[in-house]
């Protein structure tokens, strides 16, 4: 007796079918976890309609063309409910993405809203409320924005948060900002096109095909305010063609006048007193876009020396 | 039903003669307009429609509606005895700002029936259940109007249209519930859009667009091109029908995180009324702080030619509702 029996399966084959046994009990866990976190009362507050469900493409069916940026993010699937306490009314959405759910909370929170202790970091705007978890992105939000509206999406919200780890992993290049000097909860993880246009429209004027992004509004470590972004391509050689494009770009648009700053800088002016500089450094570009008319200086706002020329992501909580 | 921009015979309408037409009302307002701008100003009479764009403000949906439609004439300059009329809103959902106010879209119904329409429909092709999560789809149901919806995989429902003005698109697919009524009135509400800045009476006639074109306006890196929803809307408004009126709500919008929200909201407390596409825009986007000629969507429309874009040179009829 010897060899392999004629019907042994090859490797591959186990552990495909391992493979899809694990994806199926993963699937139905989710299934079954969305339905669990919103269930037909939540404290005084009790359902007013039935779970739905949106999954990959249906977010459009939900929200429409809302939903492009949240499949920038890496979208998997929604579960909303609404619920009622007397005459108030909120909406409950719970997004999962693929990865994580950072970068779409760092999109969607209020710039000006206040920081609460739910999940892995939530903010709380005068009408609703967000918080992120692993994962996931919770939205509460009233359907009026009257007095009422803060403490009761606040209320709802905290009801929520206990079914969620207070841990998530923040994506690492959110550190190659200046964060002690970024105006609190502004900054952006930018996944994107739609998102850079949005966080910081001259930089997605220019710039195309990078990895990830990160935006904030900071301070100078002498006081000046700007927008600083920091983009990261696959390589080197990815972002040297971007700032190449750049400069291109920038040559063929009647609104912007672009200088070189050496091989690896540029120094764009924009219309409307914008100027927007900015420097290589291997597969990253930082920049800054300040107002008025006065230059920014980078080595103020991204006092960073020889940043690493590939930021590999490294797993982190918040 | 396939009549095209027609309108009802109104010889049998003894109301009629009294009762100014949609053109001659476009002509008075282009001249009354043409009249401001070379600094001549006009003298208001009490059966010409004085208003380029009509606003109202105060903290009254209702009575801010009934007030613009009445500073352009009242409804029945657009809508006559007999008349069809498919109203497009927008339907975005619950969160506040997002969505026509209930208010506006329940004046303007009551509006049409008054002026004698014997249909008012609410059309659009969104999925099933959109309308359901939203006010507006309730009012729809409970008021015993019609809604159209619009599917989007039966061919027979769409036009193929060429634009020949595109910039960026060359084809689109619009719904042809946009031509099978007398009268067409846009909905829209003033709104901050991820992908155009900008939503208001341009953006709206993408809910009568097909779902999959819209979808194909939206940047990617492929297309390589930040701005393509914005060029791809104004491209659209080469060739749809226009509106015959656009009532805008403006009483509570989103400034932020739009178009679903929630994000930032503003109260103008202001509903707008008009017929030119882009007045209404650059009048809507100065409600979010912006100006008409640097959004894109806005400039571009009216370097096609849709509308006016210099605010200075429509008429603006202010009323305060109060």
């Amino acid at each position: 007796m010897s060899g392999v029996p004629a019907t042994r399966q090859p490797v591959w084959l186990r552990y495909a079918a391992l493979a899809a046994v694990a994806v199926a009990i993963a699937a139905c866990g989710r299934l079954r976890a969305e339905p669990d976190r919103l269930p037909d009362s939540l404290g005084e507050w009790t359902a007013t309609g039935d779970l739905s469900e949106f999954v990959g493409d249906d977010l459009f069916v939900y929200i429409n063309g809302g939903a492009e940026i949240y499949h920038e993010h890496g979208f998997d699937r929604l579960a909303v409910r609404e619920y009622g306490r007397g005459d108030a009314r909120a909406s409950v959405e719970i997004y999962t993405m693929a990865g994580s759910a950072y970068g779409i909370y760092s999109y969607a929170r209020s710039e000006s809203g206040q920081p609460v202790s739910l999940g892995a970091g939530g903010t709380l705007a005068d009408y609703y409320l967000h918080f992120w978890s692993g994962r996931h992105l919770v939205a509460v939000t009233a359907q009026s924005v009257s007095g009422d509206a803060q403490p009761a999406v606040l209320e709802l919200a905290t009801l929520l948060g206990s079914g969620f780890p207070r841990s998530g992993e923040v994506p690492p290049l959110i550190d190659a900002l200046p964060t002690a000097r970024c105006e609190p909860g502004a900054e952006r993880y930018v996944a994107g096109p739609i998102g850079l246009n949005n966080a910081a429209p001259r930089a997605a004027t220019l710039f195309r095909g990078f990895v990830e992004a990160v935006a904030s509004r900071c301070r100078s470590t002498t006081g000046e305010e700007a927008l600083l972004v920091v983009l990261r391509w696959t390589d080197s050689a990815a972002a040297e063609r971007a700032v190449t494009d750049a400069r291109e770009r920038a040559a063929s648009m009647e609104d912007i006048h672009g200088e070189p700053v050496g091989e690896t800088g540029f120094d764009f002016r924009f219309e409307e007193d914008e100027t927007m500089v900015g420097v290589r450094t291997g597969s990253m570009v930082r920049l800054a876009v300040t107002r008025g008319g006065d230059e920014p200086d980078l080595a103020r706002l991204f006092p960073i020396d020889n940043p690493e020329e590939n930021h590999e992501p490294q797993a982190h909580s918040q | 039903m396939n009549r095209k921009h027609t309108r009802n015979d109104r010889s049998d309408d003894p109301q009629a003669a009294h009762r100014i037409t949609r053109r001659e009302f476009v002509a008075a307002g282009a001249a009354t307009g043409a009249l401001v701008a070379t600094g001549w100003g006009f003298t208001e009479t009490p059966t010409a429609p004085t208003a380029g764009l009509a606003v109202a403000h105060g903290p009254d949906a209702a009575k801010n509606t009934l007030a613009v439609v009445d500073a352009l004439g009242g409804m029945d300059v657009f809508v006559g005895t007999g008349d069809v009329v498919h109203i497009l809103p927008n339907a975005q959902g619950t969160h506040p700002g997002t969505s026509t106010d209930l208010d506006v879209v329940r004046t303007v119904a009551g509006l049409c029936r008054e002026a004698g329409a014997k249909q008012v429909r609410w059309f659009t092709w969104i999925y099933g259940g959109y309308w359901d999560r939203s006010n507006i789809g309730e009012f729809v149901t409970q008021s015993g109007a019609e809604l159209l919806r619009i599917d989007h995989e039966d061919p027979s429902l769409w036009r193929t249209l060429e634009v020949p003005q595109g910039v960026t698109l060359s084809t689109v697919r619009v719904c042809e519930a946009l031509w099978e009524c007398d009268v067409f009135i846009s909905m829209p509400i003033f709104k901050h859009h991820i992908g155009s800045n900008f939503s208001g009476s341009l953006k709206n006639y993408m809910g009568a667009s097909h779902p999959e074109d819209n979808r194909a306006f939206h940047p990617t890196w492929e297309s390589d091109d930040v701005v393509r929803m914005e060029q791809c809307v104004a491209d659209l408004n080469t060739v749809v029908r226009p509106a015959d009126l656009i009532v805008a709500d403006a009483m509570t919008i989103l400034t932020s995180k739009g178009p679903f929200g929630p994000g930032d909201i503003a109260q103008p407390q202001q509903v707008i009324a008009g017929t030119d596409r882009v007045a209404m825009d650059a009048y809507g986007a100065t409600l979010l702080g912006l100006e008409g000629p640097k959004v894109m969507m806005i400039r571009q429309a009216h370097e096609h030619g849709v509308g006016e874009i210099d605010l200075g040179a429509v008429d603006i009829r202010r009323i305060e509702t109060a």
